[in-house]
């Protein structure tokens, strides 16, 4: 694995999460009642605020089942970009999570 | 006579025969309420203690003036509407104070404060008197601009989410040079801080004069930001002699592009405290707020003024950072009190709840939320009861526990950001941190060898004094 110089994100520090963490988190921010969207990136210069949106978020999730599937194929269509799970928390009128999922060169 | 016109006849009057006292009173919606805790010297009633807090808070003196006619007075009469003994005490009571709206300057917590904490602590027949709640009504509320920009506005910008924020203050505070200092902070932004801080005392003093440090701090941000792909600030303390230099160090934070600015709201006023808000939202910069000088205000049960009055004026006046104590650490703070502070902070209706010394409801509708700061001798080991305690909007600040760090002040920083990102990745996969934290910690170790060293050198510093400030109610566990 490369020498890691991006540290953004709630999970920057961390060795990047396997399949079945990044699907524990997936769930807790359905849990939350949050809004769950995918997004990427070949920029993550930090003023970057807008990275391309793989779909629309997703609303009144019960499950991780479907972020996760979209989370795949985004995965699969760009490996060599940035990758990031967003929880919107329509009370608080923002984001409420974003963690990083996929790494390049992971 | 009339009663109205037997009130003032001429003479030494007892405030509670002056309408100061009133028990048939029912609060309005738009009236302020005070909780006082009021202990009084033996021999005066209670009753007569409460009205004359009323009284000199409002529209009396000593004695009957006769120009008191030439107003409705009974309008911007004080009332004192209700009393209770506090339990376990001897001689105190909490006595609950109505204030009309109109007595109250728009926009003003000078004048609020004048009002109703002016006079009535140094008054002869109190032993001491302490305010201990406000009910501030949304009319007034309103008035105010409220934090520059609030919790919400300040994760966009510093595109942080999800978890604590991490901070540290500069040590040691006194006497570096610009250069080194600059070290310091850029050392911890790399290693993981998302902000590093001037202390209450870093001003501008001959050894290091501000624009100095302002330009050594501004080029360690940068290059953090550069080397971790992520945004930081570092606070720039902005309290100075006078308001003029005040503003001329916060234009030159602005000018070279540092994110937030501090002050030490207490020691440069309330006045000056209420322009820099208002410049703050004008200019795009978060405000981080200190309370050095509140532990002569706050600290003693009896007399004085408690946190969560100062609590609610930095809501209102316009922080968005404010420190509340870290339960844990070196600096006083009692639990249930401390998280008393954090839902006056941050929630959008706070309901009465005496076990966290809450005496009213407070409805802050759309005023923006303030982060609060939780800094004094924390440690990466006290991680997992931090996270319970604050949950996710708080900035946690080590400052020896970054900078004591054995291997130095970036592995100081890893060890506290890999501890938090860990704890919170437990957290959200569902598992119990109070109870499994020291073995999360441990495991996150075994892949962070920075974090396996801090634990290894404060496992077991803790601060286990007794508070002097405590709720009256506590609660009793049912079975």
């Amino acid at each position: 694995m490369a020498i890691r110089t991006i540290h953004q994100g709630t999970f920057g520090f961390l060795p990047a999460l396997n399949d079945a963490q990044v699907r524990e988190q997936i769930q807790w921010v359905v849990n939350q009642g949050y809004a769950v969207s995918v997004e990427y990136t070949d920029d993550p210069h930090p003023r970057n605020n807008l990275w391309r949106m793989w779909g629309l978020p997703m609303f009144d999730l019960k499950d991780a089942a479907a972020i996760m599937y979209e989370f795949q194929s985004c995965r699969e269509a760009y490996p060599n970009c940035y990758i990031k799970i967003n929880g919107y928390d329509a009370g608080r009128q923002g984001q409420a999570v974003s963690f990083i999922a996929h790494w390049p060169n992971d | 006579m009339t009663a109205g016109k037997q009130q003032f006849s001429a003479g030494v009057k007892e405030y509670r025969e002056m309408g100061y006292l009133d028990f048939d009173y029912t609060p309005k919606d738009t009236d302020v309420l005070a909780a006082f805790r009021v202990t009084p010297h033996e021999g005066v009633p209670i009753e007569e203690a409460a009205a004359a807090v009323a009284g000199e808070s409002s529209t009396a003196t000593w004695t009957v003036c006769w120009t008191d006619r030439l107003t409705t007075l009974e309008r911007y009469k004080a009332k004192a509407y209700h009393i209770e003994p506090v339990p376990g005490t001897e001689n105190q009571f909490i006595a609950y104070i109505a204030y009309d709206l109109a007595l109250f300057e728009e926009g003003s917590i000078a004048n609020m404060a004048a009002s109703i904490v002016g006079n009535v602590p140094g008054f002869k027949p109190l032993k001491a008197i302490r305010l201990e709640d406000l009910r501030i009504p949304l009319h007034y509320i309103k008035t105010f601009q409220g934090p520059a920009h609030g919790i919400q506005v300040e994760r966009d910008m510093m595109n942080i989410y999800g978890r604590p924020l991490l901070g540290c203050t500069v040590k040691p505070k006194l006497g570096l040079s610009g250069k080194n200092y600059g070290r310091i902070v850029y050392e911890g932004l790399r290693g993981g801080l998302d902000f590093t801080k001037d202390d209450e005392n870093t001003n501008s003093q001959p050894f290091l004069r501000w624009r100095e440090r302002y330009l050594y701090c501004i080029e360690a941000v940068k290059k953090a930001e550069a080397e971790t792909g992520s945004r930081k600030g570092h606070y720039l303390n902005v309290t100075a002699p006078d308001v003029e230099e005040m503003y001329k160090r916060a234009e030159f934070a602005k000018e070279i592009g540092m994110p937030i600015i501090m002050v030490d709201f207490l020691c440069v006023g309330f006045t000056a405290f209420t322009s820099l808000a208002k410049w703050c939202r004008d200019n795009g910069i978060l405000l981080h707020v200190h309370r050095a000088m509140h532990g002569n205000i706050t600290r003693q049960k009896n007399h004085g003024i408690n946190f969560r009055v100062l609590s609610k004026w930095v809501r209102m006046i316009g922080g968005d950072h404010l420190h509340v104590g870290t339960v844990l650490g070196k600096l006083e703070g009692n639990r249930s009190l401390v998280e008393g502070y954090c839902k006056v902070l941050r929630d959008t209706y706070v309901e009465k709840d005496l076990t966290r010394g809450l005496y009213f409801d407070q409805d802050w509708y759309s005023v923006p939320a303030v982060m609060p700061v939780a800094s004094g001798g924390i440690h990466a080991g006290q991680v997992h009861l931090l996270l319970d305690i604050f949950g996710d909007d708080v900035v946690l600040q080590f400052g020896g526990g970054t900078i004591g760090h054995p291997w130095g002040i970036a592995a100081g920083a890893t060890a506290n950001r890999y501890a938090v990102e860990a704890m919170v990745q437990a957290r959200n996969a569902g598992r119990d941190i109070v109870a499994e934290g020291e073995d999360i910690l441990r495991d996150a170790a075994k892949e962070c060898p920075e974090l396996r060293a801090a634990l290894d050198i404060w496992k077991d510093v803790t601060f286990n004094f007794e508070s002097t400030d405590t709720p009256d109610v506590v609660v009793t566990p049912t079975v």
